[in-house]
């Protein structure tokens, strides 16, 4: 019974969901859950289970009311008692503490669901949106290939799209993955383009490795495979990249060169060598900012003829010229982790991410608020309930009418 | 041999830990898992902790007759035991409920048992996660989190500044997400206040 190990796959398979929840796969581990999750459709939706906040809730207060240290006191103090007695004799004992037990944690449980009567359930109060809310965005996207045709993402099923010219692109949940193939690279380099509308987002993995989450109504344009001398991709609005470090076709080992990646956006180049950095280019904010988190990155404005090399921890705000500040870069790139942050922003910044992510139009009725807002929304929640906390602040209010926000000041 | 010395000859699968703390670590890795585990099969709280605490038991007595060479190995036996015990539960309250119902009762299906093995595993490992924070940022935090109180309650309840209990919940709140996930991170919701220019 207890020599074959009847549960280690399923183990395993926790172990591969605790790091797809931590976002730790590697590539190998993805195929096995992504296997695993194909072998049958209650493992999709048990998936999706985990990832209820209201069971969460409640599980991780089932969790906390344990008390291991006293069951461990009285588990370890009873065999140290009892050593020498036959089993049934403990057992009978055993009984006895059980009951013991019984109504203590009877009485425990008692106690805390009294309590919890008089707690509110939900920070939160009642929205008063309730006709008329908007649910949050999502995994939508929208490929669109080489030779013209159009795959809208959130519709394709899960595995492999497409094989083109020795490139292989497997969807997954909320994720493309460009899988070089071995054989010879076709000559006619063909390109890709991938475009989130209002509302979506998705992550894309390039054939180099190199990791891309594009935000909300944004494009880009990518080759499906990289040769010559340097990569290069195209950005409108904004996006996360993790460049991975790919050495240079022609170059020796000794000089080890690598070779660079450029993102082309809105009359501004960057040029990276590996590293983590985030791109806003949304034409309808006032600049183009290049945050840098890991490594070093080249942003160069093309009308000037000026460029700045960038530090971790700095932005670079390009309009006209280019200016460099110091920024909280997890502020940044919340968005990639599914949160709106926001620190002292105007709210014309909060207003643009909502505007974008929930796909609505915003007005403003008399004048426009001059306070600054702080903090940490999540992203899947629906308008009404980032708008109530927004209220709570008490420095503004909204109205939600069909697909418009109205903001009045107070 | 009590329980904790008898349980030093796995603790050599338990690498990192000092060998006379090997079982009291094993009772307290698995505890907490393995009640949520029968949890969600017998759906009682109570009975729940008796037959992992039994299963306990029934390792140490059996430990002769056991061959089990790893954690592995010790951690799927005593998955093994609880769910026996627990469907035997099952199986004994659907006797003692009658015999009006002579249809069989829905079988739990191996997916069931499946899928509350790993979601006891994945639930164990946010548990620690939150565990892991200090203690008093880890209390507000619970409470702040986890209980939905005003930071005004908190701070009344614990006699400490308003302040204090913001500054804490933003630490908790910055370690999780060290230890934590983007998705699983979302389900923490939070602060959102106000400054003034």
């Amino acid at each position: 019974m207890a020599g074959n190990n009847q549960y280690q796959g399923v183990f395993e398979n926790a172990e591969l969901i605790i790091k797809h929840l931590k976002g730790e796969l590697n590539q190998q581990e993805q195929e096995l859950l992504t296997k695993w999750l194909s072998e049958d459709e209650r493992n999709i939706s048990f998936l999706e289970s985990l990832r209820d906040d209201g069971s969460f809730r409640n599980d991780s207060q089932f969790f906390s009311s344990l008390d291991v240290n006293s069951a461990w006191q009285k588990v370890s103090k009873q065999t140290h008692q009892k050593q020498d007695t036959k089993f049934w004799e403990k057992a009978i004992k055993w009984k006895q503490v059980a009951i013991v037990i019984f109504f203590l944690t009877a009485g425990l449980l008692f106690y805390t669901e009294f309590n919890k009567e008089k707690e509110p359930a939900v920070a939160l109060k009642v929205n008063p949106y309730s006709k008329d809310d908007v649910l949050p965005g999502g995994d939508k996207a929208m490929l669109e290939l080489a030779d013209g045709s159009v795959v809208i993402l959130e519709k394709a099923n899960n595995g492999s799209l497409k094989e083109q010219g020795g490139v292989k692109i497997v969807k997954q949940d909320g994720r493309l993955v460009y899988n070089a193939a071995q054989g010879n690279p076709t000559d006619k380099i063909s390109y890709n383009k991938i475009s989130t509308p209002k509302g979506g987002q998705y992550h894309v993995i390039l054939p180099d490795g190199s990791r891309v989450w594009l935000n909300a109504e944004s494009t880009l344009r990518f080759p499906t495979m990289f040769t010559g001398n340097e990569r290069q991709v195209e950005l409108t609005g904004e996006a996360y990249f993790e460049v991975a470090k790919l050495e240079a076709p022609y170059s020796s080992v000794e000089t080890g060169k690598m070779m660079p990646f450029k993102v082309q956006t809105n009359g501004v180049n960057i040029e990276v060598l590996g590293t983590h950095f985030n791109v806003m280019a949304y034409s309808n904010e006032k600049s183009v900012n290049t945050t840098l988190l890991e490594g070093s990155v080249r942003v160069s404005h093309l009308t000037s003829n000026n460029s700045q090399l960038l530090k971790p921890g700095q932005q670079a705000k390009v309009n006209g010229g280019i200016k460099i500040v110091n920024v909280d870069t997890e502020e940044v790139v919340a968005w990639k982790n599914g949160f709106f942050h926001f620190n002292g922003a105007g709210i014309q910044t909060v207003m643009g991410q909502i505007e974008r992510w929930y796909d609505v139009e915003v007005d403003y009725e008399g004048e426009i608020t001059s306070k600054h807002f702080t903090g940490i929304i999540s992203r899947s929640i629906n308008a009404s309930k980032v708008l109530d906390m927004l209220e709570l602040t008490g420095g503004v209010k909204f109205e939600i009418k069909g697909k418009k926000i109205s903001v009045k000041s107070r | 041999m009590s329980f904790p010395e008898q349980c030093n000859r796995i603790s050599e699968d338990f690498e990192s830990l000092p060998l006379n703390k090997g079982c009291e670590q094993l009772f307290k890795a698995y505890y907490s898992r393995l009640c949520y585990f029968s949890f969600q099969l017998i759906r009682d709280k109570v009975i729940a902790e008796d037959i992992v605490q039994e299963a306990f038991f029934k390792y140490w007595n059996h430990r002769d007759e056991l061959t089990l060479h790893n954690a592995d190995a010790v951690k799927n036996f005593l998955y093994s035991t609880v769910r026996n015990a627990s469907l035997n539960m099952i199986r004994h309250e659907k006797v003692v409920a009658g015999y009006l119902e002579l249809q069989d009762p829905e079988p739990i299906e191996d997916f069931n048992i499946i899928h509350s093995i790993i979601r006891s595993e994945v639930l164990a490992e946010l548990h620690m996660a939150l565990e892991t924070l200090p203690e008093r940022c880890q209390r507000i935090s619970k409470m702040g989190y986890l209980a939905g109180m005003k930071n005004s309650e908190i701070a009344e309840k614990l006699g400490v500044s308003v302040n204090t209990v913001k500054t804490q919940k933003k630490r908790g709140l910055q370690l999780l997400r060290l230890v934590l996930k983007p998705e699983v991170y979302t389900l923490f919701l939070f602060l959102l206040k106000q400054q003034k220019l």
